[in-house]
Formats: structure tokens, C-alpha cells, sequence
């Protein structure tokens, strides 16, 4: 069935209040600061039951966050939520409303929206324990799959850094000295890698 | 790209294009003006390798036109008479008359009299010299009694020398009731002219102490013996006393020269270390104590420290030694003779090394006897206080050349008499070789005065050596130029089993470097200095016999060339990196003028240069400098001002507050420059190899998230109170001083960027002023004492949890100390108003055993038993004077509580460190002890000049005891105190790697590999500039837990020159970065400035085994320094005066990290700010669908 065009605008609108009320909501839900954003709005296309689906996600995401927040403070690691090279990952059941059907007292949506989620925690790529499970650098991968009313499905993948709480901090210099800190071990996890083919050459005495 | 090495894999995919950095990027011309040249050749040949060599074991033969060959041996020791009558009890040695022969004066015990024996052994017949057992008869006369005498018992210690720096000897006497304090001191001078007799003529004597110093402070005078020693202790050119009393349980006191000398000098000026002539009449003043607590009791008869220390040096490390006995000594045998070591040219170890010896001392003498070049000793005995009627004999020990010299015990009893009171050592009969001889004397009975010939024998000494005198510069003499590396062509004949080492200087006193095959094919010897700040080139050859000493090796000629760089500045530290702008030192030659940069990070401008500022815009009156008092540690105002301050005086070895003064008005003057006309000195001395280090408001530790909660806390209010803590420079430089330099970053044009907010001069670089001011007043600027190594900066916390930063900073090639201050709050944020660092403390790693402090110390937060400490670990390097194995310095690594200095333990390495010290967690299941990330440092590592690498559990106290490392590595390394030592990797033991034992230098890289999660060390070997071109070289990275190779690159040799891994590794948690150079070529008169490469590989990908490459750029020059990484660039300095990026900088102007909130965010990875308040940022995201 086709929906007329006055319909799609209406439920446009609603998906982008969806969206935006999402993501004001991360800060509050993970007590978490959303810095540069690299993905974009794309989702504002979407029909409202994919909106629904997305917002779904984006609540799961939150709620990831929230759940490895309170299980740091509780002592426990990243490590201790991922696994090698991330196969059969874990869908933690202590994130809130995880895997919660819309009729589960534990899905926090409203029945109406017919709205639930999935989420798995994943090791960041770049980490140099993702080989043995572990976590080095205190990154970690959301992924959250939502679902919507009518089979809608949506999965966003949210790029986080624990700041100071993890398994292993990442290892980045605070005074500039040389061997980059006071370790003298030369390392500095926070250096992106190194674009080659930019070089500068300069004699300060000339 | 390079293909023909096999042993590296290069990634195609992975290898970016090359960037050609010889083609200069900003457009700059390449400055012709730092080419390296090449001198025209000096040559020795016939009698110029007489005339222009100093000698020692070695001496120049003219037949079949000229040669050096090792000296006939000596030590054939022959008795004869002294000739004289006199009941001499005391005596000195000195030429009173100047006639080039060694007189003495005698003084009775029993009887008063005060003689002067002029030597006239000139009138009895020269022997058959060749004849080992003829001996020249002496002859000493009477000539002048200073005191007539009268029968009275006393002991009266003597001393001569030339106190007033006229070139004429005095004689100094105290006179003191047996066992008691002396009541009497008197100091004769020479009056500067002989009688017309050609006998010399004194002075009426005068009482010759300054205020509070008195007779009596002299000290109990319990029995007779060489217990008065004369040097310039304190190295102000003027001779000063050392006399052993029985204060204090037995004690040697210094009592240091008070006169003032003559401004100007007289000329001609003696050339160093000669005393300069004094103004008025010298008195002296106890200043120092040498040793103290002898064990000797106090006021207790015979036991007097009799002693050497004058020109003691075993071996030569230019930090004197001391010897020392008594007439009764000990409980225990090992106490009855013992050396000392020397910690600095002032100090001794307060450990020391038995010498076997059966008997009570009252003679020490030490010269070398056997004309080996090598110190050997004398000691005469005692009758009465060593098993009554066991003495009157003189032992002899051969030094036998490694660091227990006489652990081989007496190798001659050389008389036995019935008891020794006196004995001095002379050249009484000017034989041919020179040779010391001695005189012993029971000075109670007459006819017991015998002189011991000491005559030469059939065989040649088992090794010598020969010094060239300087290469002469003729046109490069007002050249501003520095000379980096020298060549020879010695013309040798081993001749049997003999063998010839050769060595290269570039500066006074020598840096000896040994001389290794160019690589060229031409069989000539190459040196490259490792402080190219010297132009005074020379060589010298260690020789030693062969065929059981039968034969000798011969040098018939030599040439020689030296390399060197007319130019404005050289580059050997490193650049670092804050906030959009890139710090870096340099140092001018000849001058040693220090120049300082701040420039931008995209590398296009410079903001602001120090020196200048220091010189044109800050009134010394605005300068703070600071030391901290040698045995208090308290903080001092280095000042005019505070020169009446004693403990200044005390820490700069100043003999008064005058002198105190001139020192520190010269160390804060200008004075740096070559002082043409219409160009002012400066005052900011040469950088050297310091790297600045920045002091900014403190991030987090990146133990934070493991520390409990009241810690954090105590963190989080520490960061509060010190974020608006003013960003600080620190460096070292020649001037002696620790700069901290200002620096705005966000207000870029504010003048007081590159001013200096305050100095810092650790106390063993201030104890080092004096004698390099005396020097340079007198002849020529000297600056051997400074700073030189780069600044190591920690946030760390006490017992209480009271969080402070401190910073460490080793002596580098000015000395073998390391410092920590304090400096928290060295600058009131809310009146800019300077209130300085805090001195914590000063150590010397490895006391008498140091050599130069190169390494760059760690700091580490470890946990000992159950509690949090933070250990600064820390070793020095290789000394100038002991360049190859088998090493006796720099080997000793130890660990320091990093607040209060105290040592918790220490470790042997087999040859000299060479590398910084890098510590690390680690969570490996193959490491012993199950170590776990927890905030805690669980290994230290570090290596040696000889490739091996060593690992070691830093979480111990063992109140200084060694820190044997069972477990932490298979390769047996070295044996302390019968301990085994063992090394984790070796170039020449560890399967696959190079098979010969090279240098491991610089930073060792250490990170987890993502691909099997263990820890790795990254390091490459051959990375000394004295290391050979022609040795293969090679990167590894090593597992941590065992030793094991888990990828290597070969260095290339293209025309047998090797690749050399100057230990410049920057890690990331993708990229491994290291420089490869090749040194420039020396004195082959075409221009080379050597070439290096920065080579990157992942950090977790191999492949076939191998590196997988992921870029490699060549840099026009050689590099010699620390590679620095910085928000997404990496910086290095090269030799030939560039400062070269690598990479994309996040912030390419000043400030520009502070503009976009990234600065000083030890998280930041350019994409935002992390804080306290919020403990996740979300870097990104995606919609997946």
C-alpha cells in the first residue's frame, strides 16, 4: 500500500523529533559527551516505522552505554565484556530492555510503537587486544539493532572511549619530553597514523 | 624503495611513496655553509713523534728513522745510602732551587730542626745506565735550616709546594706534643731567587690560617707517616692541604688555600692545572673533610691515617682516589690498607676495596714504579704497632690494570729494616727513563736512610701509551667550525704477538673514542665523536707487548685528518612537540653559544629564540637562578648576593665568600661566543644533546582509573589547583643551569615568551664551577660541568597522597649526576611572580663506578610491599676514558625513591648502558609472577654498548642491594657479589640475531602487538657515533616475556657502510617509527652529510615473518637524535641543521590545540576533549541500515 504524500511528511516530521530526541537523550542515558560526530543524519528519510526502528536503536545504544558505565564503576573491565576477535559477542542481559519484546515488562517502550532492541558489545578494531578479547584502550563498539512496527529493522554502530575507566588506559603522553613520557618506553597510543607524504623540512637558524 | 635487503619485507600496498626531504620542501636552498670538509693531513714522521707526543710506558726511538715502542720495564728496585746523617723523622719532596733536581726537607721528631737538602747527586758520576744494578750515588747537602733546632719530642707533619704560585716551592710544618692537637704552624716561601750559591732562601714563617681555622684544628697527630697530602683539591689553581688526624674516629681534612690571585696574571700564564700566582700571602681554612670515620678511634696513639691521594687514579677517570692506612690498623685485616674510589674530583665513595697487607702503614706511595703507564704502590711499615718487631719493610705491589689494581697482592718485599717513620718518592738521580725512585728512612737511627734505585730491566713494559699534541687549525684557527670526526694512517709493526689500539679526541681534556676501519677499503682508522663541541684533535695509540714482553710494537709515522662543519648551529637533541609549537636546542661552534627555538608546528616560522631574550632583555637583576646545598639538599639563591651564604661557599668549594662571588658572577655572565669584535658573548651556553621537556597544567596519570578513590580525589584537586599553572621550557645547557623558559602558547606575540622564568643548577654542576672558572680565567674558557641531558617530568604522589611534579635531569656529557626538583608551583599563576623549583635530591648512579649520565632516568609507580611508591630509575653511560670492553664504568643502574632519593636497589650491566631506561606493565602469561595491568610498572628494561638487554622487576626495596633478576632472562650477563645477573636479549647470543655483540642506544620502544597480545620491545643496535661503519646493524622487535626475536630488519651496507639505529622509536598502537642513518664519511674531502631514513612498520602485522613496511622517508642528513610524535606528526632534528615533520600536524600554529580544546589531553586524539565529567565520548557513529 502506498501512503499519500501528506501522510510521509507527517511521519517524516516524526522521525526527525524521533531522532533528535535520541540523541539528547545519550548524554543523560551514559552520561556521556557526544563529540565529533562522523555519521550523519540519513535516517530522517527513513518512513516513521524504519524511525521507529532506528529510534529503537539508538535507545539501545544509550542504554549499552549506561550498562558499561555502572558495570566499571562495579570493577569490572571492558575485557570482561568482549570477546576474541569479537565472535559470538555478547548481548549483555543487564542492559536495560535488551532483547525485551514489546510486550516485556522490561521493554521500556510504550506498547503502541511496537519498538524493542538488540544490543552487543564488540571490541574496537583498532584495539591490540582484539586478537586475545581483550580491551587496551579502553574503545568499544556499540552495535544495536531496533525494531519497529511492521518488521522495521535499523542497526547503528556507535564508536565509544570509555575516558577513565577500562581495562588498560590508553598510553598518551602528558608532558612532552623526550621517549614521549616519563616511562621512557617511546609510546603514544593517542598518535594517529602518520600521513607520509606530508614533510616539512626547516633551519630555525637561518 | 629498497629491495636488497633480505630480510626485509616491504609491503607494497602499505609503502607510501618516499618523500624526498633533500629536495627541500619550503623552498629553502640548501645552505652549502653545512657541508661537511675535510682538514688538509697532519703527519708525524721521524722526530715529530718525539717532540709532538706525550709518553707514558711508551718512549721514541730515533735509529732507523725514528719509531714509538713501549718502554724497557722498571721496578728493579737497587738500595743505597741517602748519605746523610740527620734523625729526619718528616720529610718533603720538592725543587727548591729549581736545577731540575728534587730536593727535600727533613725534619727531626726528637729534635726541632727544619733542614732544606738540596740535591747534588749531579757531582757524583752518571752509572752505566744499561747496567740494571748500578745505581748513581746520591748526594744530599745541608743548605739552609729554616729552623736550627733544639732537642724537643714532637711530631711535626710537612708538607712543601707552591702554596703562592711564584713557581717556587714553600714548606709548611706543624709541630704538635705526641698524641695532642698541634700548637704550632708555620709556612715559609720561598723567597724566588737562590744565594749566590744557587742554594734556596726562604721567608721568615708566618702562622698561616684563615679565620675560624686554627692550629689545633689540624687535628690529633697520633704518630708519624705520610698522612699530609698537597693538591689543588678544589681546582681554583692554587695548591691546597689534606691532613689525616685522629679526630672523629680518623679523619683527613681539607684545608683549602684562602689567597687571592693575582688579576691579571702574570705572563706567561702556566698552562692548566699549574697554580696561578697568588696576591698576597696564603692561608688556608678547613673547608671540607675528605673521609671521616675511619674506624680508627680518636686521640688513640698510632693510629694516624696515612694516606695517598694526590694524582691517584686507578684506573684514570680523572676522579681521584684515595688510599689509606695507619701505623695500627684494623681488627680486621681487610681494614689495614684501603681504596677509596673517587665519586667526583672532590669526593670519595663511602665504600671501598681492600689491599692485602700484613703490617702498619706509615708510608703510601704510589707512582708507576714499573713504567707501565699504570699506577703501583709502595707502603712502608711500622715496627711497633703491628706485631712488635714485624717491621721496616717496604712492599711493592704492580698494578695489574683492571679495576681491583692490587688484588693480585704484594708482588716485592723490597728491604727489611727494623721500623720505616719516612718515605717520600723522588726522581733523586734523573736517569734516563725517568724512573720514580724512593727513599725510606727509620728516621730514629742514623745510617737507616736508604734511597731505592728504581733502575729498568730486558723486557718492555706490558702495555703504554702515546698522545699526539693537538692538530694544528692554521686557517681554521678564527674559523667558527665544529669538528665531528677524524682519520688516520698509522704506520705500525706489531711484531710478534704485540698489539696497537688506536684512539681519537676532539677536545681538552680528551674524549678518547676508539679508531675502527672506515669501511672504505683503505685500512685507515675512523672516529666519529659523540660531542662534536671540541676542535683540539689528536690521537692516541695504547700499545702492548708481545712474545711474554719480548717485543714490542713500533709506530714509524702517522697522518691524520679531521672532518668538520664550518657553520652557524648544530642540532644533536631533539624536538618536541606542544600545543602547535616545536621546541628544539642548538649549540655554535667554536664559542659554545646556546641558541633555543620555538617554531611553529607546520614548520614555516619562528616565534621566538632564547638566547637573544636572555641576552638583550633580561637585566640579570631579573634572573632566578637557584642550587641546592651539596649536603642539606636545602635550596640556595644563586647570587652575588648570597655568597657570604656558607653553605653556597660549601657547595661550590669555595675557600670564601669573594671567591664564591666571582664564580657565580662568572656563571651568570656572558660568556659564551668566540668574542670577535662588534659580537657580544651570551649567556645561554651550548644544548648539547638536552631534549626540553614541557611543563604544563597536569592531566591525568595514567594510573588514575586504577588508583582508589581517595586518590583520585586527591588527583582531581591537584589538577584543579594547577590548571592555570603557566607552561615552562625546561633544558640544559653549558652554562650549568637548568633553563625553564615561558611560553604562551595561546598569546603567541606576548614578550615574555622565550624569557626565563627561573634556573636551576643541580649541586654537584655547581661543585664543578670553581675549577672551570679557575681555568677559564686564567687561559681559556672551560665548561666541563653542566647539565646535558633531557628532562624527565612526572606527576607522582607521597605516602600521604600528597600529588607533586618533579623533574629529573642527568649531567649528560657534563658529568655523571642526576637531579630532581621539584616543580609543582615554581610560578604563581595569579602574580606570574616566581617562587622556583624545590630541590628534592642528587645521586650519582653507580658512585666511584659512574661514567657519563646519558641515560634519560624513568619514573615508574610500582607497589612495594602493599604500598604505592613512585622509583625514579636511573643509570649514566659510557666515560671518556673507558670506550670498549671489557667496561669498568657507567655499568651500575639504580633505583631512587622519587621523592626522597633514597636507593632501593641496583643492577650490574655487562658493558657500559647505553640506552634510556623504560619501564612498562605488562600482563603476559610467559612473564613470571603473574603480573597484571593494574596502574603498576611491572618491569624496567634497559641496554648496554655491548647488545645486551636487561629486564628487571622495578617493585622492589632492597636498601641498595643488587637486583638479581632470576627469571627475567636466560642470558648470563655478569656475576656481583656472587649473584647471577642475566641479560633478556644479546646481539650475539640470542638465536637469529646479529652474532657480535653491538650497541643498543636511545629509547627502547615497548608496546602490546595486537596480533598476539604480548608485550614488545623495539630497539635497533650500532646506534653510538664511535660504533664502526663497516658492522652490520639490525631493528628487532623482541617478546618481552622471553627474549624472543619476533621480527627483524636488517640495516643495509651499501659500499660497506653500515645502516646505524640511533634508538630513535616513536610507538603507536599501529605504527612502529625508528630512524635508520648512515653516517656521514670522514675526511675523504667530498661532502657528505650522511644520510638517514624514517622507516615505518605495523606495529601488529607481519608478513613472511617479517616487518610489514608501511612507509619509508629519506631525510637529506644524518640524524642523530630522539624521534618525538606528536597529534598526528613525528618530529627529529638532523645533523646537517634541519628540523623535519613527518605527517599531518593536528595543530600547525601556536595555540591552535588550545583553540580547539585539545591541548594537554593526554586522551586526545583530535577529535574532541575528554574530561572528568564525562566518562564516555562517543568518538562516532553509524547508521549499519
Amino acid at each position: 500500500m502506498r501512503r499519500n504524500a501528506r501522510e510521509q511528511a507527517h511521519e517524516r516530521g516524526n522521525a526527525m523529533l524521533l531522532v533528535l530526541l535520541a540523541m539528547s537523550g545519550l548524554a543523560a542515558l551514559g552520561g556521556m559527551s557526544a563529540l565529533a560526530v562522523r555519521g550523519g543524519l540519513d535516517a530522517a528519510g527513513h518512513d516513521r516505522f524504519k524511525a521507529i526502528a532506528l529510534y529503537a536503536a539508538e535507545s539501545g545504544a544509550a542504554a549499552a552505554v549506561d550498562f558499561v558505565r555502572k558495570e566499571q564503576a562495579a570493577g569490572r573491565t571492558l575485557s570482561d565484556l568482549v570477546e576474541p576477535y569479537n565472535y559470538d559477542p555478547q548481548p549483555p542481559t543487564g542492559i536495560a530492555g535488551n532483547g525485551a519484546l514489546p510486550d516485556d515488562d522490561d521493554n521500556p517502550f510504550s506498547t503502541d510503537l511496537q519498538a524493542w532492541y538488540e544490543v552487543v558489545i564488540l571490541n574496537n578494531a583498532t584495539d591490540t587486544g582484539l586478537a586475545a578479547g581483550d580491551d587496551t584502550d579502553a574503545r568499544f563498539v556499540v552495535r544495536a539493532t531496533g525494531h519497529g512496527p511492521n518488521g522495521a529493522v535499523a542497526m547503528v554502530e556507535w564508536d565509544v572511549r570509555a575516558n577513565f575507566t577500562g581495562s588498560t588506559m590508553a598510553h598518551c603522553p602528558s608532558y612532552g619530553q623526550r621517549g614521549l613520557a616519563e616511562d621512557g618506553a617511546g609510546r603514544n597510543d593517542c598518535l594517529t597514523t602518520i600521513d607520509s607524504t606530508a614533510t616539512a623540512t626547516y633551519t630555525p637558524g637561518e | 624503495m629498497r629491495t636488497h635487503q633480505p630480510n626485509r619485507r616491504v609491503a607494497p600496498a602499505a609503502l607510501a611513496a618516499a618523500a624526498l626531504l633533500a629536495a627541500p620542501v619550503t623552498g629553502r636552498a640548501q645552505s652549502l655553509e653545512t657541508c661537511p670538509e675535510t682538514s688538509p693531513s697532519a703527519s708525524w714522521v721521524g722526530a715529530t713523534l718525539d717532540s709532538d707526543t706525550t709518553k707514558d710506558g711508551v718512549v721514541y726511538d730515533g735509529s732507523g728513522g725514528g719509531k714509538l715502542k713501549l718502554q724497557t720495564a722498571g721496578g728493579v728496585f737497587t738500595s743505597t745510602s741517602l748519605g746523610i746523617a740527620d734523625l729526619t723523622v718528616y720529610a718533603a719532596t720538592a725543587d727548591f732551587d729549581r736545577d731540575g733536581w728534587m730536593d727535600f726537607v727533613g725534619i727531626g721528631e726528637g729534635n726541632s730542626f727544619v733542614r732544606i737538602y738540596r740535591n747534588r747527586t749531579f757531582d757524583n758520576p752518571a752509572p752505566d745506565w744499561t747496567n740494571p744494578s748500578a745505581v748513581r750515588t746520591p748526594k744530599f747537602v745541608n743548605v739552609r735550616s729554616l729552623v736550627t733546632g733544639t732537642n724537643s719530642q714532637k711530631y711535626r707533619p710537612v708538607a712543601a709546594g707552591d702554596f703562592n704560585g711564584d713557581g717556587w716551592p714553600d714548606v709548611f710544618r706543624a709541630e704538635a706534643n705526641p698524641g695532642e692537637r698541634p700548637t704550632v704552624a708555620t709556612l715559609w716561601l720561598n723567597q724566588a731567587s737562590n744565594d749566590g750559591s744557587g742554594n734556596p732562601r726562604f721567608n721568615s714563617g708566618y702562622t698561616p690560617w684563615a679565620s675560624p681555622t686554627t692550629t689545633a684544628t689540624v687535628g690529633y697527630q697520633t704518630w708519624s707517616g705520610t698522612n699530609v697530602a698537597v693538591l689543588d683539591y678544589n681546582g681554583d689553581r692554587k695548591l691546597d692541604m689534606l691532613i689525616g688526624s685522629n679526630e672523629n674516629n680518623g679523619e683527613i681534612r681539607v684545608f683549602t688555600n684562602q689567597c687571592t690571585l693575582m688579576s691579571p696574571q702574570p705572563t706567561p700564564v702556566p698552562a692548566a692545572p699549574a697554580p696561578l700566582r697568588c696576591s698576597n700571602n696564603p692561608t688556608f681554612k678547613h673547608t671540607a673533610t675528605l673521609i671521616t670515620n675511619l674506624g680508627y678511634g680518636t686521640g688513640s696513639s698510632g693510629k694516624l691515617p696515612v694516606f695517598s691521594y694526590t694524582d691517584i687514579d686507578f684506573p684514570a677517570d680523572g676522579k681521584r682516589d684515595l688510599i689509606v692506612g695507619s701505623p695500627i690498623c684494623c681488627s680486621s685485616s681487610s681494614q689495614r690498607l684501603r681504596i677509596y674510589k673517587g665519586i667526583t674530583a672532590t669526593t670519595v665513595s663511602s665504600s671501598y676495596q681492600s689491599v692485602s697487607f700484613a703490617g702498619g702503614a706509615t708510608g703510601i706511595l704510589a707512582a708507576d714504579f714499573s713504567l707501565d703507564g699504570r699506577l703501583d704502590l709502595i707502603v712502608t711499615t711500622d715496627n711497633w704497632n703491628y706485631n712488635d718487631g714485624d717491621g721496616g719493610k717496604a712492599f711493592y705491589y704492580v698494578n695489574d690494570g683492571d679495576s681491583a689494581p692490587f688484588s693480585g697482592g704484594v708482588t716485592q718485599q723490597l728491604t727489611d729494616i727494623l721500623d720505616y717513620d719516612v718515605s717520600f718518592i723522588f726522581n733523586y738521580d734523573n736517569d734516563p727513563a725517568n724512573t720514580p725512585d724512593v727513599m725510606v728512612a727509620d728516621g730514629n737511627h742514623t745510617s737507616s736512610f736508604y734511597v731505592l734505585a728504581n733502575r729498568v730491566v730486558n723486557q718492555f713494559v706490558e702495555c703504554g701509551e702515546a698522545a699526539s699534541g693537538v692538530i694544528p687549525l692554521n686557517d681554521l684557527e678564527s674559523s667558527e667550525m665544529v669538528v665531528t670526526a677524524a682519520r688516520i694512517d698509522p704506520q705500525v709493526a706489531l711484531n710478534g704477538t704485540g698489539s696497537v689500539t688506536f684512539y681519537l679526541s676532539n677536545e681538552e681534556p680528551p674524549n678518547w673514542v676508539q679508531a675502527t676501519d672506515c669501511g672504505d677499503g683503505t685500512g685507515d682508522l675512523c672516529a666519529t665523536f659523540p660531542k662534536s663541541s671540541g676542535r683540539d684533535v689528536r690521537w692516541k695509540a695504547y700499545m702492548c707487548s708481545g712474545n711474554n714482553k719480548t717485543t714490542s710494537p713500533t709506530i714509524t709515522g702517522m697522518t691524520a685528518r679531521f672532518q668538520y662543519t664550518e657553520t652557524t648551529e648544530h642540532y644533536r637533541g631533539g624536538t618536541t612537540v606542544n600545543d602547535g609549537i616545536a621546541y628544539l636546542g642548538a649549540f655554535r661552534q667554536p664559542g659554545d653559544r646556546g641558541r633555543f627555538y620555538a617554531i611553529n608546528a607546520g614548520l614555516s616560522q619562528t616565534y621566538w629564540e632564547a638566547a637573544n631574550k636572555l641576552d638583550e632583555s633580561t637585566n640579570d637583576s631579573e634572573r632566578r637562578l637557584y642550587t641546592a646545598h651539596r649536603d642539606t639538599g636545602e635550596r640556595l639563591d644563586f647570587s652575588v648576593s648570597n655568597a657570604s651564604d656558607v653553605g653556597l661557599q660549601a657547595t661550590l668549594g669555595a675557600a670564601n665568600a669573594a671567591e664564591a662571588a666571582d664564580v657565580v658572577e662568572w656563571v651568570r655572565s656572558a660568556r659564551f661566543g668566540v668574542g670577535n669584535d662588534g659580537i657580544a658573548l651570551s649567556k645561554l651556553g651550548a644544548i648539547e644533546t638536552s631534549t626540553p621537556a614541557i611543563l604544563t597544567p597536569p592531566g591525568l596519570p595514567t594510573w588514575y582509573l586504577f588508583a582508589p578513590g581517595a586518590q583520585r580525589a586527591k588527583v582531581d584537586q591537584f589538577i584543579a589547583n594547577n590548571a592555570s599553572r603557566p607552561t615552562l621550557v625546561l633544558f640544559g645547557s653549558k652554562d650549568g643551569i637548568v633553563h625553564a623558559l615561558r611560553s604562551r602558547a595561546t598569546d603567541i606575540s606576548n614578550s615574555s615568551n622565550g624569557k626565563e622564568a627561573w634556573g636551576y643548577i643541580p649541586p654537584h654542576v655547581a661543585g664543578g664551577f670553581l675549577a672551570d672558572y679557575s681555568t677559564s680565567i686564567a687561559t681559556e674558557m672551560v665548561n666541563s660541568a653542566y647539565p646535558d641531558g633531557s628532562v624527565t617530568l612526572a606527576d607522582v604522589h607521597d605516602a600521604d597522597g600528597e600529588m607533586m611534579t618533579i623533574a629529573l635531569i642527568a649531567a649528560g656529557n657534563g658529568g655523571d649526576s642526576i637531579a630532581a626538583f621539584d616543580v609543582t608551583r615554581t610560578i604563581d599563576p595569579s602574580t606570574n611572580n616566581v617562587l622556583g623549583p624545590t630541590p628534592l635530591w642528587t645521586a650519582i648512579p653507580g658512585g666511584a663506578a659512574a661514567g657519563r649520565a646519558f641515560s634519560k632516568p624513568a619514573v615508574a609507580r610500582v607497589e612495594i610491599d602493599n604500598a604505592t611508591r613512585f622509583i625514579a630509575i636511573a643509570g649514566t653511560g659510557m666515560s671518556f676514558t673507558d670506550t670498549t670492553p671489557p667496561f669498568e664504568y657507567g655499568r651500575i643502574v639504580e633505583a631512587y625513591d622519587a621523592i626522597t632519593g633514597d636507593v632501593l636497589w641496583k643492577f650490574q650491566t655487562r658493558c657500559a648502558l647505553t640506552s634510556d631506561i623504560a619501564v612498562f606493565e605488562t600482563r603476559d602469561e610467559l612473564e613470571p609472577g603473574n603480573p597484571t595491568i593494574d596502574g603498576y610498572m611491572d618491569r624496567a628494561v634497559f641496554a648496554d654498548a655491548c647488545g645486551y638487554v636487561y629486564k628487571v622487576d622495578p617493585a622492589r626495596d632492597l636498601g641498595g642491594g643488587w637486583n638479581v633478576n632470576d627469571g627475567l632472562g636466560s642470558i648470563e650477563a655478569d656475576v656481583v657479589d656472587g649473584q647471577q645477573l642475566y641479560a633478556l636479549f644479546s646481539t650475539l647470543d640470542t638465536d637469529e640475531a646479529l652474532g657480535v655483540e653491538s650497541p643498543i642506544a636511545g629509547t627502547l620502544g615497548a608496546q602490546i602487538d595486537g596480533d598476539t597480545s604480548r608485550l614488545v620491545l623495539f630497539f635497533g643496535t650500532g646506534g653510538l657515533e664511535s660504533h664502526s661503519v663497516a658492522e652490520q646493524n639490525a631493528f628487532y622487535a623482541v617478546y618481552a616475556d622471553t627474549g624472543e626475536i619476533r621480527a627483524q630488519m636488517a640495516g643495509a651496507c651499501p659500499g660497506g657502510r653500515c645502516e646505524k639505529f640511533y634508538g630513535g622509536v616513536v610507538v603507536t598502537r599501529e605504527q612502529v617509527m625508528f630512524t635508520r642513518t648512515v653516517d656521514p664519511r670522514i675526511g675523504t674531502g667530498t661532502c657528505d652529510r650522511g644520510t638517514s631514513v624514517i622507516q615505518a612498520v605495523q606495529l601488529s602485522t607481519l608478513e613472511d615473518g617479517q616487518f610489514a613496511v608501511d612507509f619509508e622517508v629519506n631525510a637529506a642528513a644524518a640524524t642523530m637524535s630522539a624521534l618525538y610524535g606528536d597529534a598526528g606528526a613525528v618530529y627529529f632534528s638532523t645533523l646537517g641543521g634541519d628540523v623535519v615533520r613527518v605527517g599531518s600536524p593536528r595543530a600547525t600554529e601556536a595555540g591552535g590545540d588550545s583553540a580547539t580544546g585539545s591541548a594537554n589531553d593526554p586522551l586526545e586524539e583530535g577529535e574532541g576533549t575528554g574530561s572528568l565529567d564525562s566518562p564516555m565520548s562517543l568518538l562516532g557513529w553509524r547508521q549499519v541500515y
